[in-house]
């Protein structure tokens, strides 16, 4: 603590250097701005005075009002996301008001777009940042076409990768930015919602763990409550070389979601409503089986193509069965969405307001999965003195999701088909054990209610320093509850005789930050920028689960259950304290040399560790500002940019403690507590330290109508926290956290925005991503043996390795030796520890695998590019579309395996006309690998397309409003693919996270329902 | 470019400087961090609110849990008791798991998952007494408690001896959190320290006196005893070790319906779940159905329970019929058959006669009329006349009237390793799954549980010394 104490001091000194300029006479600025190409009024344009902490916001009419400027000469600059930064000199007199008017032109690379810290609350223009910082503003984005945040996300930063985990309404999605940093603990970024931190658990209903509720895979998400429709942008900070003053939290990146501000004016209504189907289009296998009789001339009920070669069997003629009960009796069914919306915007020079409201509702293709969310939101600004403003965010979300058993789980529609009979049957038709439609009884489902609210003051003491103070907090009260009601199904006793789910959480994050920030010139030509602050955080979860069984019918409480009560309580609160200092040069306004310095104390560090330091540095030179610069024609823009950082993600809680767990142990007829030792704790402990390389450049080209941005990254992962497996023979707990590991990730990224046409009525912009990410484990730990994991022990984390690399034998080569259309393993030898058949005078071996297991894969993507483009013609019809590449990624066709290995239905089990690389791969399953089933993953997937229509300004007058246009989008519309299973990104173990023996690398295909298409037409109406 | 001029450095703007920052310092200087980062931790105990003597019976408690949860499990786990049964003819699989298939076929693969948590819980139970038996050496070693301990650790080692490859160390995770690992040891080297532990543990229990717990635990480890020197083939001192203990001695572990940690797993596994069925000749074993033997009572499965997850016919045992039925991990009826074995091991005619004994009087302390219709009816048996079927007819005996205890892999072992039968002779052998059209395939070769892969992160460790018998 002392250390905080000293780093605060420090900055303290530091911040004093800068003493700047004193009290005098004021004025005022006002104007106007607009587009310069359309002469249109541009809103919400940041007017800034260079040199000052002082600007505005333009009103709907582009106007703005600046009181109380100190006189003398000024200029004034005018910043919008998309646009070029304009400036102009104006000469403000005592007690008078100049007038500035302003001409914004669209730029692809804009130098001079704001970008916000969260941390300090204090913005900055892009140029000064040594750090790519990626910005998605939700005008760019038809909404029609995503219903959530995460494909708001979705191939549109480079380097940012979501992983849909298959078609469940209300389903989570993996997101990583530059790869994946640590081995055991969370991958996800840091997600921050106007300036409040928020949770960010990828787990809910549907996790794995002590008395959660589980429905065999998918699971829902809290990023994807916060609604499209209420976000103005997002900002994307990739690592650690930006996050450094985000401390112990950042190190996979943060994602800055900035909601809907009011601007100026009279208020502004706008409506909406969507209504949309959503369909399964998907060809499933059938099932096969074939009877033989076997050597001594008895019936075998399934004679495969494996035990046929080995002469167990001989195939009785015409007895090949195959049956397909997902595509005969489906079980799927066309879900819907729908959406309204109604919002108001407007406000005075003093006061602005946001206020709206959603409603969205949305019916999976399988009962009973469906969505229904409302959302509300109420922003307000506020100028309370000439030096201190306010703004209040507040949001509030009510959610209510269900999901359907799928994935592992013998409930599921898509077990049940594919796990079904070769024949069809009046009683199972040809499922299973029953049609899946019998289970659709059960209730799974998640309540959520949901606030997030900020308070952000800005005071301005004197003209060269801010203060910026941020209060907030993310509440979420959650109920996860599994209804399986009595006396419906007589599938199995706990089905029949009903149980009841019943988990209850308040999940908190506090959010308190502390900043001042002084600014002065130190010589005409150099400015200073000094910033010293205090972080606070506070995330907390506190549980109650219930449980209870044998309910009365008619009951859906553990009100109505009668045996089998269960009921724990858990609280984990963590919270982490931090201080830090940053200074910033500005020499011409267009070299920029930032350094920082953060130290941060957390109570999940352990007992014997102290305080975590995380330095930064970055430069940024604006080189085409340069007067040496060539003024090339074709040339308009270039920057080079540098930076280092580091950031830190904290231990969970626990992991650092040694302690016991309580429990009852049955003594006769007596209960008596009893412990079982519940962590095998270290007390060294430290936050897994990523430090991070970035470099690059961004060029504007043709007048800035075409804008490359090109990054080189390479960051590493220290004392990276592994769940290090214990030996068992210790007879402690399976896993200890231990800071060993080390990660590295490095890669490109680059995104290239291009205006193609701009002629008149016809607008044609591009904008490209792509970016390339090379994981790789450099150390496990001296003496730590290879994790592995995910079933037939298909993945592991090994040295030198990419993390969760896929690891088996590899099928060399195969052949139909002796012509008989069947690939057998007699007569091959024995891999490993499975022994192959051996038959004198048999056929020679087919198949022919690797000496050792080999590298198969990785399962995240190593390269990805986004396509997203927009046309515009004639100012009615916008038509845009996104094509979104993931390339080198693995996947683990699990549900193929189990299917022709364990469980014999597949058709290279049983049908010798089967293609001979489908027996390859299940013989080589029966030898010992799946790596048959270890695919390729890669794809092109037509993600977005949608038209708008825009009635004409007169129709919209006549409906009293002021513009009304029409959406029709589609989403998931087509994917191209080598993968053979029915979807190369989906994940059965979406569950699986930090903790687990994988951490959260599981890849794994295994009976996913595959995404669904969406189609919706959405009305927009403003007035 | 910024014009903004500045009036210089320090001057008469300082004073007001240094109050805003220091103002904005104060709030986190000046208070205490320290107790911003102490967060409270009301769910769990640490490991200094377990020291003292008032904290043994709650450490003999966590040795007692830990035991059940690895001997006869939950319904969350299974325990050895479910997964020696599988591995051997007492029950088959009705459902899907490869993890588990690979129990049944006895071809175990020691990177499957199911097995670690088997033998991760068994060294828990191991580790568990072993912290407990610890506490009571410091703070009371002349207390019962402590005689338990012991007798847990050492049926822990012997479990850990009998299911496993040789090989198995024995490491130690301190109270200051170093690592201490083990040498790997052989199977014999496992039954000697189970030994140990039940020699210390009769010393402290005879000690303790001739109360009726002290008794107990003095069977316990009389039992214990004997069933380490029968596994090491040191027939007459099992003999001896065994004589004391009256046939009506029981020790049970119990479980209960108070927790899901509670349940008996070979009731929720096999009539919950459906996972399991009674077997029946599996692979050329016994005729645990056919026989109809009231030893080993079981059902076909009705409603819900009429077929397993697989959809083949589902067979229940009658002898854990609910939740809460607890398993006998040590008996006198288990004492005299020890007695029986060294006797015909010897020559000695009275092994018959000690198993008709039995087969007339039932222990009804662990064989309750209620539960066992039938077992006061059971024949006498015939000398089959030739020492080879003589050995069939006692291992006979002691997989019916020890059916689903953790007893049978032991046994299987011990035919091949100390009467010489073949693996076959001794395990299900030959085409496996034959109770479902859907299932097809071989038994395995093991002969026992191979140590699971984690094992290797002990640097004494690679893998099983032999996978002998």
């Amino acid at each position: 603590m002392s250390t905080i104490r000293l780093l605060l001091a420090i900055a303290l000194a530091v911040a004093m250097l800068p003493a700047g300029a004193l009290a005098q006479e004021r004025g005022t600025i006002t104007g106007q701005v607009v587009d310069q190409a359309t002469g249109q009024p541009l809103q919400g344009v940041q007017i800034s005075i260079a040199g000052l902490n002082v600007g505005t916001l333009t009103n709907q009419q582009g106007r703005f009002l600046i009181p109380n400027v100190p006189t003398g000469p000024r200029e004034v600059r005018a910043m919008l996301i998309g646009y070029g930064q304009v400036s102009q000199p104006v000469n403000v007199a005592a007690g008078a008001t100049a007038t500035v008017d302003l001409r914004m032109a669209q730029v692809a690379i804009a130098l001079d777009e704001v970008i916000v810290n969260a941390v300090t609350g204090q913005s900055e223009r892009r140029r000064e940042s040594g750090n790519v910082v990626n910005t998605i503003r939700a005008d760019q984005i038809e909404t029609a076409a995503v219903a959530n945040v995460s494909q708001m996300l979705t191939a549109r930063a480079p380097g940012v990768v979501i992983q849909q985990h298959g078609g469940t309404t209300g389903g989570s999605q993996r997101i990583r930015i530059r790869g994946s940093n640590s081995i055991s603990l969370s991958n996800q970024p840091l997600l921050i919602v106007d300036g409040v931190r928020v949770n960010n658990s990828p787990a809910g209903l549907g996790s794995v763990g002590a008395n959660n509720v589980w429905v065999g895979g998918q699971e829902t998400s809290r990023w994807n409550d916060f609604s499209p429709d209420e976000i103005e942008n997002i900002e994307i900070i990739k690592g650690p070389a930006a996050a450094a003053l985000y401390g112990t939290a950042a190190a996979n990146g943060v994602i800055q979601i900035t909601t809907r501000r009011g601007r100026a004016g009279r208020p502004q209504w706008s409506a909406y409503t969507e209504y949309g189907t959503l369909n399964l289009d998907q060809q499933f296998p059938a099932n096969y089986r074939q009877v033989g009789r076997s050597p001594t001339d008895t019936r075998v009920a399934s004679c495969t193509l494996d035990a046929r070669a080995r002469g167990q069997c001989t195939p009785v003629a015409d007895s090949l069965l195959s049956f397909n009960p997902l595509m005969t009796y489906s079980p799927f069914r066309d879900g819907y969405r729908q959406q309204q919306g109604l919002n108001v915007a407007g406000g005075t020079e003093q006061v602005t307001y946001y206020i709206g409201g959603d409603f969205e509702r949305e019916q999976g293709v399988l009962d009973p999965n469906s969505l229904r969310k409302v959302n509300l939101r109420a922003n307000l600004q506020s100028r309370i003195a000439e030096n201190l403003t306010a703004a209040v965010t507040t949001g509030y979300i009510a959610n209510r999701t269900m999901l359907a058993w799928n994935d592992n789980s013998s409930f599921g529609a898509m077990g049940a088909g594919l796990l079904g009979q070769a024949v069809d049957d009046t009683v199972r038709q040809g499922y299973f054990s029953r049609h899946p439609s019998h289970f659709f009884f059960i209730d799974s489902g998640q309540d959520v209610y949901r606030f997030t609210g900020g308070l952000n003051l800005t005071w301005q003491p004197v003209q060269w320093m801010n203060v910026v103070g941020q209060a907030g907090i993310d509440q979420a009260n959650r109920h996860d509850f599994q209804l399986t009601a009595p006396g419906i199904s007589n599938y199995s006793t706990g089905v029949l005789e009903g149980s009841r789910y019943s988990n209850r959480f308040t999940l908190n994050n506090y959010t308190a930050n502390l900043s001042g920030t002084s600014t002065f010139q130190l010589r005409p030509d150099l400015q200073s920028q000094t910033t010293i602050g205090a972080a606070y955080t506070q995330e907390g979860q506190h549980a109650t689960y219930g449980f209870g069984r044998q309910l009365l019918i008619g009951t859906g409480t553990l009100g109505g259950a009668a045996a089998g009560f269960a009921v724990s309580e858990d609280v984990q609160d963590i919270v982490t304290v931090g201080a830090y200092a940053r200074q910033q040069l500005a020499w011409r306004d267009r070299v920029f040399v930032t350094a920082a310095l953060r130290g941060d104390d957390n109570s999940a560090f352990g007992t014997d560790f102290g305080l975590v330091l995380y330095p930064a540095f970055s430069a940024s030179w604006v080189v085409s500002e340069e007067p040496f610069f060539p003024q090339v024609g074709f040339l308009s823009q270039l920057r080079l940019r540098g930076a280092y950082g580091q950031s830190g993600q904290r231990p969970g809680f626990r992991q650092a403690e040694t302690y016991f767990n309580p429990v009852s142990v049955a003594l006769a007829a007596r209960e008596v507590t009893a412990v079982t030792l519940g962590g095998s704790g270290n007390a060294l402990l430290s936050p897994e330290r990523s430090s991070e390389v970035e470099a690059g450049f961004e060029l504007g080209l043709l007048a800035n109508r075409l804008g490359l941005e090109v990054t080189y990254y390479n960051k590493t992962t220290q004392d990276a926290l592994i769940a290090r497996r214990l030996a068992p023979s210790l007879g402690a707990t399976t896993t200890r956290f231990d800071n060993i590991g080390r990660v590295n990730n490095r890669g490109l990224e680059a995104m290239l925005n291009a205006s193609l046409v701009e002629r008149g009525p016809v607008h044609w912009d591009v904008t490209l991503t792509a970016s390339t990410n090379r994981n790789r484990l450099l150390a496990l730990g001296e003496g730590i043996e290879p994790i592995i994991f995910n079933s037939v022990a298909a993945q592991r984390h090994q040295d030198g390795l990419p993390l969760g690399a896929f690891y088996q034998r590899r099928v060399l080569s195969f052949e139909d030796r002796n012509g008989d259309g069947i690939i057998s393993r007699v007569n091959c030898p024995t891999y490993g520890t499975t022994e192959n058949p051996q038959i004198a005078g048999g056929p020679e071996c087919e198949v022919v695998l690797s000496q050792s297991e080999e590298f198969l894969g990785t399962p995240l993507p190593t390269r990805e590019i986004g396509f997203n483009t927009r046309i515009t013609l004639l100012n009615w019809l916008r038509v845009s579309g996104q094509l979104d590449y993931k390339g080198g990624q693995t996947q683990y066709n699990y549900t193929e395996w189990f299917r022709c290995a364990n469980w014999g239905n597949c058709e290279a089990t049983h049908n010798a006309n089967a293609p001979l690389d489908e027996q390859a791969r299940y013989i080589a399953a029966l030898m010992g690998t799946p790596a048959g089933y270890i695919e390729d993953a890669s794809f092109v997937k037509l993600r977005e397309v949608a038209f708008t229509l825009t009635a004409p300004q007169d129709w919209s007058r006549r409906l009293g409003g002021s513009g009304l246009s029409l959406t029709v989008a589609g989403r998931n519309l087509a994917t191209w693919t080598n993968y053979t299973g029915f979807d190369p990104e989906v994940n059965s173990l979406g569950y699986t996270g930090p903790g687990n023996a994988g951490g959260d690398f599981y890849m794994q295909d295994f009976l996913t329902m595959p995404p669904v298409r969406y189609w919706t037409a959405r009305v927009n109406y403003n007035f | 470019m910024p014009t903004t001029k500045t009036r210089g450095r320090a001057g008469s703007a300082l004073p007001g400087v240094s109050a805003l920052l220091v103002a904005l310092a104060v709030p986190l200087a000046g208070c205490d961090l320290n107790k911003l980062l102490d967060v409270p931790d009301p769910a769990v105990a640490t490991p200094g609110a377990l020291e003292g003597p008032q904290s043994l019976p709650i450490l003999l408690a966590g040795a007692q849990t830990d035991f059940q949860l690895a001997f006869s499990g939950s319904s969350g786990s299974e325990g050895i008791v479910n997964m020696t049964g599988l591995f051997t003819d007492e029950l088959h699989y009705t459902s899907t798991f490869p993890t588990r298939v690979q129990v049944d076929r006895r071809e175990i693969t020691p990177d499957n998952g199911t097995m670690e948590t088997i033998h991760r819980n068994l060294q828990r139970a191991r580790a568990s007494a072993d912290r407990a038996a610890r506490a009571y050496t410091q703070h009371g070693p002349n207390a019962l408690g402590h005689a338990e301990a012991l007798n847990l650790h050492g049926f822990s080692v012997i479990l850990l001896g009998e299911s496993y490859c040789s090989g198995v160390p024995f490491s130690t995770l301190t109270a200051a959190g170093t690592t201490e690992f083990g040498q790997p040891l052989t199977t014999q080297q496992m039954f000697q320290a189970a030994l140990t532990s039940f020699d210390q543990a009769l010393t402290v229990a005879t000690q303790a006196g001739s109360a009726a717990a002290a008794v107990q635990q003095q069977n316990l480890a009389r039992v214990g005893r004997a069933r380490a020197l029968l596994n090491l083939g040191r027939f007459a001192d099992a003999a001896a070790a065994a004589q004391d203990v009256p046939t009506s001695f029981v020790y049970r572990i119990f479980h209960s319906e108070n927790s899901a940690r509670q349940h008996n797993a070979a009731f929720s596994f096999m009539y919950l779940e459906r996972r399991w069925s009674v077997a029946d000749r599996e692979g050329g074993g016994l005729p645990f159905r056919s026989d109809n033997d009231p030893r080993v009572p079981w059902a076909r499965g009705t409603g819900a329970q009429a077929v397993g997850f697989d959809e083949s016919p589902l067979y229940l045992q009658l002898k854990y019929p609910n939740r809460s039925a607890s398993v006998v991990l040590a008996s006198g009826l288990e004492a005299r058959l020890i007695q029986a074995e060294a006797a015909l091991e010897a020559g000695q005619a009275n092994w018959l006669t000690i198993l008709n004994d039995l087969r007339a009087n039932p222990p009804a302390e662990s064989f309750p009329a209620a539960q066992y219709p039938g077992i006061g009816g059971l024949t006498p048996l015939a000398d089959p006349g030739t020492q080879a079927a003589r050995v069939d007819l006692l291992f006979k005996e002691r997989a019916y009237w020890m059916y689903l205890t953790a007893h049978r892999l032991g046994d299987a072992r011990r035919l091949m390793r100390q009467y010489g039968r073949t693996q076959a002779q001794a395990f299900p052998t030959g085409e496996w799954g034959v109770w479902i059209a859907a299932k097809s395939g071989e038994y395995g070769s093991d002969v026992n549980f191979p140590i699971p892969l984690d094992e290797e992160n002990n640097p004494h460790f690679t893998q099983c010394l032999d996978r002998d018998p």
